[in-house]
């Protein structure tokens, strides 16, 4: 995959594998954000000047890359958000959940999907139900099925693929058996649009949330995707300027959607960064990345097998470009920064904002090497190599 | 341990770069939390401990693996060594204020404070037989009979100051302000015994005492002027100009330069110094207390009663 010249930062003699938390930036995306600041920086929808009316094709045009990297049926089922977080905090706050409703989440979620939840649990006495999985963090659709039978259950809201494990859960599957429940369903596709071909309308999904950050785009800008139907049923949850077509002193009139939900002035630059981020990514073919990401991650895999325990599957195949791993007796945020300051390999270690499934298994933190695009054979080779190597001298 | 290393490196560091200033907050919580013998929660210590092994795994990937687990005895080791050297620089720094010198009295070395050794520089004297050890303790004016040697200021008698120099010694002349400023701030006593640094420079000790039989009053005026001009070599112009200064008459100087009770006055003024065991100029004994070379004035200052 010849894109490495398209992220300069690489001619540095650093190796990134943190791309399931941050990803690097083309210059093509930093390019289009410039555009915006450099040449038609105005507000969208509200002047009728030149400069406001470029604005407003091109966040149309990003609007419309959006939908068709995810396969949206139309543009206004497309929700610019300030992150996956943001989106699910709408969908938690918007959707009609009161006491006595339940909703579903597997183990393995992100504090993203877990915290909007307690919150609701804590404010309005809604249920959240705990779906166990697999040992190897795959999905358990007995349990899944046994727990559908809760006649509560309102919401299943999964993420997609995992940041722990890189696991993705068969998604198609799961929608249709809540849908057979009349029960709606939210995916976090925060780890699965930059690296799997998402089909929305073929997964038949109510609400999928990802962020622009961790595919090639920028950050603070992310997505809400939401059927068109389901959206119009869900109240506004942060209102202001833009979001109404008319006030008086005693009411408001709402805008449809997507505008009713993408209050106040917006990131423009982020979300005609992350149009860019979406043709880029289609231009390579996510399916290509993905396919690149595993052959990264089997590389890895072989020449650490019994060398350190992998968190997930042993199959790297249902990892995608998630490595993730702790080794006893070392402490892995020390052999994080080890492996950042001999040989500059920047992975991320910690609990990966999933404190809940490590503390039920009893694992302090681990090391996390997430590959994407950008990353080679060579590096892979590299960061075994410098990991052997480490494990040796700090064991 | 580290924390407080950390906290003194990074606060100075800090002070240039809020990065460290960050890192110093860190470190100030970790020691607070050390001090109440709860566990650093920063984890400060295990990231530097981290950090330092990559740096050493670079180049000796067994070093870096013997310092990562033996931290905890480096780490000891290193607070250990770091407050010792907080302390010695704490001693050093009093050294300096009180003697001029890190190294405390009567020592040489390098002084971080005065890198150029300036404060302990004299002009080196051979008398022969006066001349013993070069140390400051071995010098004392005990026995010696300060009466037959010039006063520049008759003052305080609880404070006495023997001042031994030379006229073409820049030492001595950088310190001459310094003597002068302690008379007028302190009123003290201060005796003058010129010592001249090569033989040939024994004619100004002649003058000397001959201004002060002669005229005591103008005897500060001729030091000052001798104190104030570049003598290259010996030469009676210096005297005859600095008694010109003085207002003072050149032909009977000359003559009472050559007269035997001054060559015998400053014969036994040269036997005298000779006993106190004088090895460099300018030397300085304040109420018997002997300082070599140029101090800083508020060492002088210090050692009056």
């Amino acid at each position: 995959m010849n894109i490495r010249k398209d992220f300069p930062i690489l001619e540095k003699k650093i190796i990134y594998v943190d791309s399931a938390c941050m990803s690097l930036k083309p210059v093509q995306v930093v390019r289009k954000m410039n555009e915006y600041y450099t040449d038609y920086p105005a507000c969208e929808g509200r002047s009728s000047h030149k400069l406001a009316v470029k604005l407003s094709e091109e966040v149309y045009l990003a609007r419309r890359a959006v939908k068709k990297f995810i396969n949206a049926k139309l543009e206004k089922e497309i929700i610019f958000t300030r992150n996956t977080t943001e989106g699910i905090n709408l969908v938690a706050n918007s959707f009609a959940l009161v006491k006595g409703d339940s909703v579903l989440i597997t183990e393995k979620e992100h504090n993203s999907n877990l915290v909007p939840w307690l919150k609701l649990k804590e404010e309005r006495g809604v249920k959240l139900l705990i779906l166990k999985l697999n040992d190897d963090g795959s999905f358990n659709f007995d349990n899944y099925k046994r727990m559908l039978e809760d006649s509560s259950i309102r919401l299943v809201s999964f993420c997609h693929s995992s940041n722990v494990d890189g696991v993705a859960i068969p998604a198609k599957e799961i929608i249709k058996l809540a849908h057979d429940k009349k029960i709606k369903v939210m995916l976090d596709g925060a780890q699965s649009a930059p690296h799997k071909k998402i089909d929305v309308q073929d997964l038949g999904v109510d609400f999928f949330a990802f962020s622009g950050h961790k595919m090639m785009g920028p950050s603070g800008i992310g997505v809400l995707y939401g059927k068109a139907v389901e959206l119009e049923t869900l109240k506004p949850f942060i209102v202001g300027g833009e979001t109404v077509k008319n006030t008086f002193h005693d009411s408001a009139v709402y805008e449809d959607i997507p505008m009713k939900f993408e209050a106040g002035l917006q990131n423009y630059s982020g979300i005609i960064g992350l149009g860019e981020a979406c043709r880029y990514l289609s231009e390579i073919g996510v399916e290509k990345i993905a396919e690149h990401e595993i052959m990264l991650n089997r590389l890895l895999t072989e020449k650490l097998k019994g060398v350190v325990k992998i968190i997930g599957p042993e199959n790297p195949g249902l990892r995608g470009g998630v490595f993730n791993f702790y080794i006893d007796g070392i402490d892995m945020k020390n052999f994080s920064i080890v492996l950042d300051s001999s040989s500059g390999i920047m992975t991320r270690a910690g609990s990966h904002c999933v404190h809940s499934y490590y503390n039920a298994r009893k694992i302090p933190a681990s090391t996390r090497i997430s590959f994407y695009a950008y990353n080679t054979e060579e590096e892979a080779v590299r960061i075994a190599d410098e990991i052997i190597k480490l494990v040796k001298c700090m064991k | 341990m580290i924390c407080i290393i950390a906290l003194v490196v990074f606060g100075i560091l800090g002070i240039f770069s809020l990065r460290y200033r960050l890192l110093a907050v860190e470190a100030f919580g970790c020691v607070l939390r050390r001090i109440v013998l709860r566990p650093c929660q920063t984890g400060l210590d295990e990231r530097a401990r981290a950090w330092i092994t990559g740096k050493i795994m670079k180049f000796c990937p067994f070093c870096a693996g013997f310092f990562y687990r033996r931290f905890r005895i480096f780490e000891f080791a290193l607070a250990l060594v770091f407050v010792w050297s907080i302390v010695q620089t704490g001693v050093s720094g009093y050294n300096y204020y009180m003697y001029g010198n890190c190294n405390g009295y009567d020592a040489s070395g390098f002084c971080v404070f005065d890198p150029a050794g300036h404060n302990a520089q004299f002009t080196g004297i051979d008398l022969s037989c006066g001349a013993s050890s070069q140390s400051e303790k071995n010098l004392s004016i005990s026995g010696v009979n300060l009466s037959i040697f010039p006063v520049l200021n008759r003052g305080d008698k609880n404070n006495v100051v023997f001042f031994i120099g030379c006229y073409e010694c820049n030492f001595t002349k950088e310190t001459y302000p310094k003597i002068k400023q302690l008379i007028e701030e302190h009123n003290v006593t201060v005796i003058f015994g010129h010592l001249p640094i090569t033989p040939n420079l024994e004619v100004f000790t002649r003058y000397a005492n001959c201004v002060y039989e002669n005229a005591p009053e103008k005897f500060n005026e001729f030091n000052d002027f001798m104190f104030s001009i570049s003598i290259r070599g010996c030469s009676v112009n210096a005297c005859e100009n600095a008694l010109k200064s003085a207002r003072l008459n050149m032909s009977s100087y000359a003559a009472c330069a050559n007269s035997t009770k001054i060559v015998e006055i400053s014969r036994r003024q040269e036997d005298e110094l000779k006993s106190v065991g004088v090895y460099g100029t300018p030397t300085i004994f304040i109420n018997g207390r002997a300082f070599v070379g140029p101090k800083p004035y508020r060492v002088y200052e210090r050692a009056l009663e």
